[in-house]
């Protein structure tokens, strides 16, 4: 039982063991993300931003984040691939676009989404970010 | 009790050092995350939480690999390079694994040396180079510790500014990793070179790391 306990203190001290939960929350608030905004629903879509994509959106558009959200054009498909390092993730869509999350006090949260990737190693082009 | 901390003083006060500093720079490194996180709008990370991350893993781990490197690249380096009036160096006409009889080693053994260097075989080969091959093994540990959480740590500042990730064979060529191993490496290759030279001339009164403070320049292989 002994040796158990360690094993598990150590995993957890690794941070190893809650990887997958991280990469299944993440898939998921991206998704809910773009099904609120593909939906219209604003207050959902904005709850789940950071708060400084949410006030970058606000203020670039001059009107309130869940106004803002209305008009924007992203659809919600289905996740290909899920990557977690450290505070941040990155999901990857069937589109061929890219939602980034960081893990604030509150869970993850969307950081910047309907990201392109970019020739190069350049940052990605994203129609909301910080 | 006092006996105790009289024949460990070493291990027990350098233990103690490293404990000490190692919660210091987690404190201040945790600072350090937090101010970053403002800076960027983001939100502070308890204390908890910043120890099981990368970032403190990386800040730790390329600092042990590169003294355990130092350590063990001059306990093998020490067995065939001199230095010439150096207390860190061998005598000068002893450079090589010497012979049985100096090292003590199978027939030559005393009554109350080690098992494993009298029985001869693997086990005396294992126990002649288990330094080396302990110190070796924790540089290797933590260098691969070091490249695995320096990894994640560049990752994670990679989707802070929305670029792709990199693979870990792609970040083993990286400037990051490169930059993070060398910088502690040529410190601790300077700390050994400039120590083997200065304890030419210089000494320090009671230690074994200086010559006797009346020792010529000129003697080699002469502790204090």
């Amino acid at each position: 039982m002994n040796r158990w306990a360690l094993l598990l203190g150590l995993c957890v001290a690794l941070a190893g063991c809650g990887r997958g939960e991280d990469e299944i929350v993440a898939s998921s608030v991206a998704h809910r993300f773009l099904t609120s905004v593909s939906n219209d629903n604003g207050d959902v879509a904005c709850s789940l931003l950071s708060r400084e994509t949410a006030a970058a959106l606000a203020h670039d558009e001059r009107e309130p984040c869940e106004e803002t959200v209305r008009g924007l054009e992203l659809n919600a498909p289905s996740a290909e691939r899920v990557q977690v390092f450290g505070l941040s993730a990155k999901v990857d869509l069937a589109d061929g676009l890219s939602v980034f999350l960081e893990l604030t006090p509150e869970g993850w949260r969307v950081s910047a989404a309907g990201c392109e990737p970019v020739a190069g190693d350049q940052p990605y082009e994203c129609e909301v970010e910080a | 009790m006092k006996r105790f901390l009289r024949d460990n003083g070493l291990s027990v006060a350098f233990g103690v050092l490293f404990l000490g500093t190692l919660i210091a720079q987690a404190f201040v490194g945790l600072a350090d995350f937090n101010a970053g996180q403002i800076a960027h709008h983001g939100d502070p990370i308890s204390l908890w939480r910043y120890v099981r991350s990368s970032e403190f893993g990386v800040d730790v781990l390329e600092n042990w690999q590169s003294e355990y490197l130092q350590f063990s690249l001059f306990i093998f380096g020490t067995v065939w390079l001199l230095q010439r009036g150096s207390p860190e160096s061998k005598e000068l006409d002893k450079a090589g694994r010497e012979s049985d009889s100096d090292q003590k080693l199978r027939d030559h053994a005393d009554p109350d040396s080690p098992k494993w260097a009298k029985v001869g075989g693997l086990r005396t080969w294992l126990f002649s180079n288990s330094l080396l091959l302990v110190m070796g093994a924790i540089w290797v540990a933590s260098w691969l510790g070091q490249s695995i959480t320096g990894h994640v740590a560049y990752n994670a500042e990679r989707f802070d500014h929305q670029q792709a990730a990199v693979s870990l064979s792609q970040y083993l060529g990286s400037p990051d990793f490169w930059n993070r191993t060398l910088q502690n490496w040529q410190s601790e290759f300077l700390a050994v070179g400039s120590m083997a030279v200065l304890s030419i001339y210089l000494r320090q009164r009671g230690s074994p790391e200086s010559k006797p403070v009346g020792a010529p320049h000129g003697a080699t292989g002469v502790e204090g």
